[in-house]
């Protein structure tokens, strides 16, 4: 009997013009393999219908917030309620563009990651700051390519920012800590917004609101790059990505360094001891910083919507490598 | 060597004034069989290494969004992170408050349900919007005890309520269509709460901002209770719950009740197990309502109430297939907290043969 695999089509221009989209090479590869590909499309109603003909189902899914919070349940929907193979799977997808759930998994299973504290409570989150050493790095749960990340260097910059994420919550963090007029012609510029109809807080499409917790990690300076491992099964897929100019992060910088020989044994080997690790059909890994000589994790990743060349990957198999 | 478990401590004051603790009554059975008990505070920042020294972590927790943000990622981590077993697993929490998700998994997995349209895109509610079968029933995807759900009668309550949930998002239901006077009485209260630095439509502590969807639900007309079925393992326990007078819904546990199980038909009780195998969960509460004379499943909930089951005068037991399987009559009142920690015991031992992973936990960053 021939196999039959529902395929979400996806497409993504990247900056640098190219054109990516895993649905048209699988639909290519299945082809070749004489594996019955067929289109369907997750929005329309019968959805389920049209992937319950099949015997397996993969999508690339985007990583903006509704399409994201809509994959999450129909994948989950498909590999549980109806036992098929899917791509991503719950094991894979769990994490996506969630780095408050990737910390307490990377903590429970003992994987090394820099000091984070993630505060439930306004109380806990002000008394934190009271006392934290500055700088330290304030991250939103959701947001790629370095969006909702920043240096918080003083007191007065933090307590900005419980404030802003214990009441009205913030979909990006774009506003820093300004001078009081400038505050109150902000506020005076949104109330103008709303009572027009408008909505100058409301999450999008592709940004959703946050608020109710504080993620607060620690900074370590003196990396001037991070190592992105993107692991396939048990193939590993590393380059470097080089700072911004004048910033501490790296990701969505755009420069990109594949030489494999400035990529140190120790991080592709420690990504291999996750109790998951033999489950997890995709996922990459930011193994960027370094403290005191070893590697440590920053988070698991969406995949980035901006990809780099394949054909100057570095590819290292577990079992090439020397033990 | 003895066992451990970490339990999180819970306490809830129900609207009769009944109090509900599952995690006293499990430490008081945990210590009935010299289980060594370690209690948490899941909010400390040591509580990954506390519960990394236990065989099980237990939480009841409550369904406020702004703990279940928390607690399922929480519970995840413990569950496929540390590799302790965990109550709630994630396949009996995955669909807690979330009436999307059980949707989709009700569709996936073939179980009789309303027939309900999801739509992710303004257009698309607004051209089902035009030509809808009224009245609906809207629900959001989050809120128990009936709140968040709403009787949609025509085309303007309805494309109020897509304005809302396309436009700013909203935290419950409880505005209503107004008059062109009221809108804008509205949106200047809105403005004046924006021009303090407030956020009008941010959400309470409770509670969660609803965006960018539109739930829809078909009307089932002519049903004067529901049937809420609680599913611990291979036991059933039953309740009618009855509509309130001039309303469509039922007032959860707080409104009038029947336990005679004699009202119940064994075709939903057959039902709950399916729904309850299907989704592999440890315990779950399941509102049934009936198509013509068809049973068909309307909401799953984690949360149900643990005096409600004690009152039932039995519960059912299957063996084996919920479709053919015998079902058995077991006279006699069983707390429901006793039923998941049983179960729950039998779940450890069993793994506890089993290779885990257990990763020391970081210290947590200094401050």
């Amino acid at each position: 009997m021939v196999l039959k695999i529902a395929i979400q089509p996806d497409e993504v221009v990247h900056r640098n013009g190219e054109k990516q989209s895993f649905s048209d090479r699988w639909f290519q590869l299945a082809k070749e393999r004489g594996v019955d590909a067929v289109a369907v499309d997750v929005f329309s109603e019968d959805v389920i219908a049209q992937i319950a003909s099949c015997d397996a189902f993969m999508w690339r899914c985007d990583p903006s917030a509704l399409p994201r919070l809509y994959a999450k349940r129909l994948l989950y929907a498909v590999e549980a309620g109806m036992g098929l193979p899917v791509f991503p799977n719950l094991k894979s997808s769990w994490h996506f563009e969630d780095k408050v759930g990737q910390y307490y998994f990377l903590s429970a299973a003992g994987i090394p990651t820099p000091a984070t504290r993630i505060f439930w409570k306004r109380e806990q989150a002000e008394r934190y700051c009271e006392a934290a050493e500055y700088p330290f790095v304030l991250k939103l749960s959701a947001g790629y390519q370095a969006s909702n990340v920043r240096l918080v260097r003083n007191r007065e910059e933090a307590l900005f920012y419980v404030d802003q994420l214990f009441t009205y919550g913030v979909t990006g963090l774009g506003y820093r800590p300004t001078s009081r007029p400038r505050q109150l012609l902000r506020h005076l510029r949104a109330a103008v917004t709303v009572a027009k109809g408008h909505h100058p807080y409301a999450p999008t499409e592709q940004t959703e609101l946050q608020h109710g917790y504080f993620f607060a990690q620690e900074f370590l300076p003196g990396n001037e790059f991070d190592v992105r491992i993107t692991v396939i099964g048990n193939r590993a897929f590393v380059f470097r990505r080089l700072n911004r100019p004048d910033d501490f992060r790296a990701s969505g910088s755009g420069r990109i360094d594949w030489n494999p020989q400035e990529i140190g044994e120790v991080s592709v080997r420690k990504r291999t001891p996750t109790p998951t690790a033999t489950a997890v059909a995709h996922e990459a890994v930011n193994r960027p910083t370094h403290r005191r000589g070893n590697p440590w994790q920053q988070g698991i990743p969406a995949p980035e919507p901006r990809s780099s060349r394949q054909t100057s990957f570095c590819i290292w198999r577990d079992n090439e490598m020397p033990s | 060597m003895s066992l451990k478990i970490a339990i999180q401590p819970d306490q809830v004051v129900h609207p009769n004034g009944k109090r509900q603790s599952f995690s006293s009554r499990w430490a008081e059975l945990a210590q009935a069989r010299n289980i060594e008990v370690v209690p948490v505070d899941v909010f400390a920042a040591d509580a990954m290494g506390h519960i990394s020294g236990a065989d099980a972590f237990m939480w009841r927790c409550p369904s406020s969004a702004h703990v279940r943000a928390y607690a399922k990622r929480f519970l995840y981590a413990l569950e496929a992170g540390l590799g302790i077993a965990v109550f709630p697993s994630l396949k009996s929490s995955w669909y807690f408050e979330d009436k999307l998700a059980q949707r989709y998994f009700f569709s996936a997995a073939d179980i009789p349900c309303a027939r309900t349209d999801v739509f992710w895109t303004r257009e698309a509610a607004e051209q089902f919007c035009a030509s809808a079968c009224y009245p609906f029933v809207l629900k959001l995807a989050g809120g128990h005890q009936s709140a968040n759900v709403r009787m949609v009668r025509n085309r303007r309550e309805a494309k109020f309520y897509v304005e809302e949930l396309f436009g700013h998002g909203v935290a419950s239901l409880g505005y209503r269509p107004a008059s062109r006077s009221r809108v804008l009485l509205r949106r200047l209260r809105a403005a004046a709460q924006t021009l303090e630095g407030r956020n009008p439509y941010v959400p309470g502590a409770d509670a969660e901002l609803h965006y960018g969807y539109f739930y829809a639900q078909e009307f089932l007309p002519g049903n004067e209770f529901e049937i809420s079925v609680i599913i611990v393992g291979n036991r059933a326990f039953a309740v009618r719950r009855f509509i309130q007078p001039g309303d469509f819904r039922t007032r959860g546990s707080s409104g009038r009740m029947d336990w005679d199980p004699e009202q119940i038909g064994e075709d939903v009780i057959r039902l709950a197990f399916h729904t309850a195998q299907k989704l592999g969960t440890q315990t779950v509460a399941l509102d049934i309502l009936h198509r013509d004379r068809e049973p068909v499943v309307m909401e799953l909930t984690a949360n149900y109430a643990s005096w409600v089951v004690r009152k039932c005068p039995g519960h059912w037991v299957l063996h084996g297939d919920p479709a053919s399987g015998p079902l058995e009559w077991s006279e006699g009142c069983t707390r429901a907290a006793d039923a998941i920690f049983e179960d729950f015991l039998n779940e450890m031992t069993a793994s506890s043969g089993l290779m885990r992973h257990r990763g020391a936990t970081k210290e947590p960053m200094p401050g």
